[in-house]
Formats: C-alpha cells, structure tokens, sequence
C-alpha cells in the first residue's frame, strides 16, 4: 500500500519536525521544580513525573530524551543532575529555563554524550513520536550513554491493532489527520515495545497505564479526535466543568492512578499508555524505587537564610493559587481568596509585588484585603493594572502570640475569566490578582537597617 | 335701283368707316392699355373691313359706273339715250381701269391672304406664347405661391422662433432678475457664512491649539503611565532576579559551609589517624 521506507512523517505532511514539535508542545509554562506545589503531586498531569521522580536515585545523573519545555524538571528537587535532548531549539530553551542543567537540540538517534554518561535515561510521551526505522537507534543509543547499572525509563503512548487502524491501512487523508493530533508516527502496542527494549536490554518490565485514569481534557481529547468510545453524558458532563471542578477531577484521577502504583495493581492492556523500565542488570521495583518525597513538602531546613517565598520549598501555597505564568516576571495568579502557610522568627515586615489584569478595575476598583493569622492586616482598593508594592508591618503583639508560624491569607472582591470560550486558547480561571516577591523582614534586620 | 343699292352701301360704308375711325382711338388705347390682347381684334377688324371692301372690288372690279342725267324730262331722256349709245365707245378707256382694278383686288387679295395668314400664325404665336407666358405665369405663381407659403411658413416659424426667442429672453431676464436678486441675496449670506467661518476657525483653531494640548498633555500622561508601568514592571523583574540571585548566593554560600565542615572534619579525623 505504501512505500515502506517513505518516513511517515513525509507520508503525513509534515516537512519540518523540529517546527511540528515547537508549534504543538512550546509553551510558557513555569515548571521549575521550585514553584512546584507539594499537592500537585496528585494532579493526574503529573503522575507519569511522579512516577520517574519514585524510580530516580537523588544526586543521580539524568537524561531527559524529548524534554520538551521540561515536564521532568521536578528531578531537581532530588538534586540530580539534568540533562535534556530534543529535536526543537524551542524546547531545549523552554527546558534550559525551567531548570534543567544543560540542554542541547540533537536528533535521538545521535546522542552526543560519551558511553556510560548518564544513571537514568527517561523519557515521556517520545518513543511514539520516533518512526519505526529510527526506533531502534534511538534505542541504541540510549543502550549506549546509559552506564552499565543504570535504568531507562519511558512513559510510551500505545496502540490497539485490534481496535485501530494500522498506519499501512490509513489513506493519505486518514494519516495526515491522524499525525496532526499529537505527531504520533511510531504506536506500537504493549508488547511490541517491550519486546522491542528486549533487543537492547536484557531486563525490561513494563505496566500498562491509564486504562482508568484519565484526565478531563484527555478524556474528551481520545473521544473527540481519536474516536475512543466513552458515554456520551459523561463526556458532556466533562465538557461543562469548569476550571476548579476539572481541577479537582484531575485531582482525584491522580490520587487513584499514584494509589494503583502504590498497590502495585497490574491493570489490563488499555492500548493507551504503558509504563516501561529496563536496564542491563537485574531491576528493581517497578514502582517506587528510591521513593523520597520529602524534598516536596515545606521543611524548616530550606527556610533558613531565605527571606523570598516564592520559590521556597518550606512555604504552602495552598489551592488558592494557580499554577505559577510567566507575565513576566514568573507570578502566581490568586482566585478570589488564597493563603500561604510559612514560618518565620521575629517577623516585622511582609512585601510583595502584585497586579491585576482586570479589564474594568479603573472603574470598579478591586477591594483586596490582606490578613495574618485571621488579624487584619491593611485593606485597599486597587484601581490600577500596573505592577504595585505593598509592604504590610507585622504588630509585634501578633508576632509573639503566633510563635514563629503564620498564615498570610489575602481576599479580592471579585474575579474575572480571561478567555472563558471553549476553544483552543481556553482560560477559565477564575482570577483576581498575581503576586511575586513576597518578601519577609525579621526585627532584627529592620533594626540593624535602622 | 342697282345704282340706288350701290349709293346706299357707299353711304354705309363711309358711316361705318367714320366710326371706325372714332373707335380706332379708344381701340388702340385699349390695345396699348390690354397688353396687345385687343391688338388682335382690330386686326381681325381690320381684315374683315379689308375683305369687305375685296367683296366689293371683286364684284365691281369690271363694272363702269352708272348712266346718269342731272336733267329732266326730254333732255334727260335725250341725254341718257346719247350716253347709253355712246357707251360701248367708252370701253377702250375703260378697259385698262378695269385690268388696274383687277390688279389691285387680286394683289389686294393676296395680300389679305397673307395678312390673314399672318394673323393666324401671330395669333397662334400669340397663343403659344400667352400660352406659355401663362405657363410661366402659372409656374411663377406657384413658385411664388411656395415661396410665399415657405415664406409663411418661415414667417410662422421664425415668428414662433422669435416669440420663444422673446420668451426665453423674457425668461432669463426673469431669471437674471432673479439670480441677481438671488446674488444678491447669496452674497449677502456668503460674507455672513465667511464672517461666521473665519469666526469658527478661529474658535476651532484655538480649541484644536487647546485640544492638541490637552491631547499631548494626555498623551504625554499616558507615556509616562506606561513608562511607568513598564519601569515597576522591570522593577518587578530585576527584584525577582535579584532575589533569585540572592537566593543562589545563599545557596552557595551554604553549600560551602557543609564543604568546609566536612573538610574540616575529614582534616581532624586525619589529624587524630596521625595522632
């Protein structure tokens, strides 16, 4: 039917690969390890990281193939050192800014790192990106930079021969739609990947994911453009959430999905997804492995010395916060109330920077209110969109009974959606303002400024 | 008798004669005055009192007068018997009248022939020429007849011309009377408009010189919100790097404490080894 050396990239329209991946999967996307939220943990979005951050030793050296804009970079709360490969310039940069150590562009199946280099070799969502006459160089690639104890592991997109068509059986029409949803030109399933590492590895053990666990905008994703049969009033209902409520489904999803890890439950072949590690030597547990969270919850430790929270691990920022944007600079949006949990010794002083992208605050004024351990600190209005610091003076009444830990809880008045359309560019958040900086000053140093 | 019915004819003839010639007058004035017309009659006249008197000649061209006596009784018997028996010897002398007479009412003759003959030819030359002149005259008239209904025509057409050449004239008089009065008028609205245009320019010149202003002064306020939006915005940036810089500095500066402390340490287990 076709002409089985022809790339089927080619065969689909798709001239320049490096272009394809910088237009599908580039974005501003703040994922740098420090802004990440200990809850999101169980956030469905990401239990393929949590996965590969359980199976990583810390102070490991780890290659990310395809980073992307960098979806591992929650390793470096382990301390590892993080290298990333991909095929767009873009994605190496977006990657290099969300921490990861170095980054290069390079094509997969031409690694240039010297033998043995790296401890893990990972990946996700890649092997079902690379085409079937490049699967096995990238593979031996991997084989080759991964030192002889190590691990590579893949979070792997799949297929269903039974369910599916076959790329030999699509017409030209078929696969160009097909390869425009996600790019995906090398699906195999379950089995054929694993028996593909075989040739490499002499270890491979993989898991079949994602047969119950979706996330919303998955779930209406596999049945409005890859045809996967759901009921009709469940995706209905999906569509109708809004941003909290599919926030909170994805919570849910994630919890179920980190649980069946950690029972070791072995679900059925779901033609989805799989879960793949192999090494060379004899491997360990699937799931788990060096499992160490405690790098993602507050601890006192990392508050010492530091003075911002924004990007301290021992500060809570709890749901009333969005997922940190670069504006610039990188800022949290707040919904309609949000808190941060910290602790602090001898606490004088709270300054942050905020704004409002509300369209009509010049003429309805948003009333912000700003509180520390349920005492009002100050209220204002603000009726301005550009940047403003606030300094808030902490009573020294309040400071002694509190010993040392403080919830600063903020309220606006009221919330705005930025794109609230059901299209492409969706934003329906709920926000009100964006906060950075956010500074504490202790007595002591107020009085050795003064 | 005979002698008595010549006298009386001679007798007629001299009357007739006599008024002939009173008529001939008015005749030919008439023929002077008709155009030749009645020139032809007092031909025919003329010929026909010609061919009377050939009537005559022709009956008595060879008759000898008549016997008569201006006696009476015997004498004129006497007298009249003498001449009757003298007459033939009068022939001898009378003979020669009588070829003269002859002579003359044939050339007399002739010459009526001809003149008659003349008549007709100058007569028919008279008809074909009135006949022609008619022609002409009936041409003529007719052309003269479409010229004058042209000319009326034209006459009609030109006066129709002319009265609407008159009113049109009288129209745009009206009109020139009216357009001057409306110039007039216009003129009058015109300087009162420019009064009122160079008013408003100058009302609008200094609403745009205060407009333009306040516009720059807006402009210039606008400028200065978005430069200063944008410097808190740097502000808000470079305090963000200098934060993080100051982050890394601790970082490091903590990172080298535990190098020092574990230095530190390694140098006293060696110590207390050499010790």
């Amino acid at each position: 039917m076709s002409d089985p050396d022809e790339n089927l990239y080619t065969r689909a329209g798709v001239s320049d690969i490096g272009d394809f991946y910088r237009t599908k999967f580039v974005s501003d996307e703040v994922l740098d390890a420090r802004y990440f939220k200990a809850l999101d943990r169980f956030d469905i979005r990401f239990a393929r990281t949590m996965w590969i951050y359980d199976n990583v030793r810390a102070g490991s050296n780890v290659l990310d193939l395809g980073c992307g804009a960098g979806m591992l970079a929650l390793l470096k709360r382990k301390g590892v050192t993080l290298t990333g490969v991909d095929l767009s310039p873009e994605c190496s940069l977006a990657a290099r800014r969300n921490g990861y150590d170095f980054t290069m562009t390079t094509k997969l199946s031409h690694l240039p790192f010297p033998d043995q280099t790296f401890d893990y070799v990972v990946s996700l969502d890649v092997i079902g990106h690379i085409g079937f006459e490049e699967k096995d160089a990238v593979l031996s690639e991997v084989s080759r930079v991964l030192r002889a104890d190590g691990v590579t592991l893949h979070g792997i997109e799949c297929t269903d021969h039974a369910a599916r068509k076959n790329y030999d059986e699509m017409n030209p029409e078929d696969l160009r739609k097909f390869v425009e949803i996600d790019g995906h030109v090398g699906l195999e399933e379950e089995q054929e990947h694993g028996k593909r590492f075989l040739r490499f590895f002499k270890h491979v053990a993989w898991e079949p994911r994602y047969a119950l666990c979706l996330s919303s905008d998955e779930f209406l994703k596999q049945a409005d453009k890859y045809g996967l049969s759901f009921e009709e009033d469940f995706l209905d209902y999906l569509r109708g959430l809004s941003f909290k409520e599919r926030r909170a489904f994805d919570m849910a999803m994630g919890y179920v999905f980190g649980k069946i890890s950690d029972l070791d439950v072995t679900l059925p072949k779901s033609g989805l997804y799989v879960l793949l590690k192999a090494s060379k030597i004899p491997l360990g547990p699937f799931y788990n492995e060096h499992r160490d969270r405690r790098a993602l919850y507050s601890g006192e430790e990392s508050l010492k010395e530091l003075t911002c929270l924004d990007r301290n691990s021992g500060v809570t920022f709890d749901d009333g916060w969005y997922e940190p944007n670069l504006l610039p600079p990188i800022a949290r949006w707040m919904s309609r109330e949000a808190r941060v949990r910290f602790q602090a010794n001898d606490l004088s002083e709270i300054s942050l920077d905020l704004t409002t992208h509300l369209p009509d605050v010049r003429e309805r004024p948003l009333l912000l209110e700003f509180i520390l351990n349920d005492e009002p600190l100050t209220t204002f209005q603000l009726c301005r969109n550009g940047w403003l610091r606030v300094n808030l003076f902490v009573p020294e009444s309040l400071v002694w009974r509190t010993k040392g830990n403080f919830e600063l809880q903020i309220r606006a008045n009221r919330t705005w959606q930025p794109r609230p359309a059901n299209d492409e560019t969706r934003d329906d958040r709920e926000i009100s303002i964006a906060v950075c900086n956010l500074e504490i000053t202790n007595g002591r140093e107020n009085r050795e400024r003064n | 008798m005979d002698v008595e019915t010549i006298l009386n004819q001679i007798r007629e003839r001299v009357v007739s004669e006599e008024n002939a010639r009173i008529t001939g007058t008015s005749v030919s004035t008439k023929a002077l005055s008709s155009n030749g017309s009645a020139a032809g009659s007092s031909q025919d006249e003329a010929l026909a009192r010609l061919s009377e008197q050939l009537t005559v000649t022709g009956r008595a061209w060879n008759r000898l007068p008549p016997i008569v006596s201006n006696r009476r009784g015997t004498l004129a018997r006497i007298e009249l018997w003498i001449k009757n028996t003298c007459r033939p010897l009068t022939r001898w002398f009378t003979w020669e009248q009588v070829n003269f007479n002859r002579a003359v009412h044939d050339a007399l003759s002739d010459a009526v022939r001809i003149l008659t003959a003349e008549v007709q030819e100058l007569a028919a030359l008279r008809a074909q020429l009135s006949g022609e002149m008619r022609r002409e005259v009936l041409t003529l008239r007719s052309d003269l007849d479409r010229l004058n209904s042209s000319h009326a025509e034209y006459r009609s057409d030109l006066e129709a011309r002319l009265e609407k050449t008159n009113d049109a004239l009288s129209r745009i008089s009206n009109m020139l009377a009216d357009l001057t009065e409306e110039s007039r008028g216009g003129s009058a609205q015109l300087a009162q408009q420019h009064s009122q245009l160079a008013e408003q320019t100058n009302a609008l010149r200094e609403e745009q010189r205060t407009g333009a202003s306040q516009q720059a002064a807006e402009f210039n306020q606008r400028l200065s919100e978005l430069a200063a939006e944008l410097k808190e915005e740097q502000r808000v940036c470079f305090r963000q790097l200098s934060l993080e810089a100051s982050e890394a500095a601790i970082l490091e500066d903590r990172g080298r404490r535990a190098l020092d402390a574990r230095l530190e340490k390694l140098e006293k287990s060696l110590q207390t080894r050499k010790g």
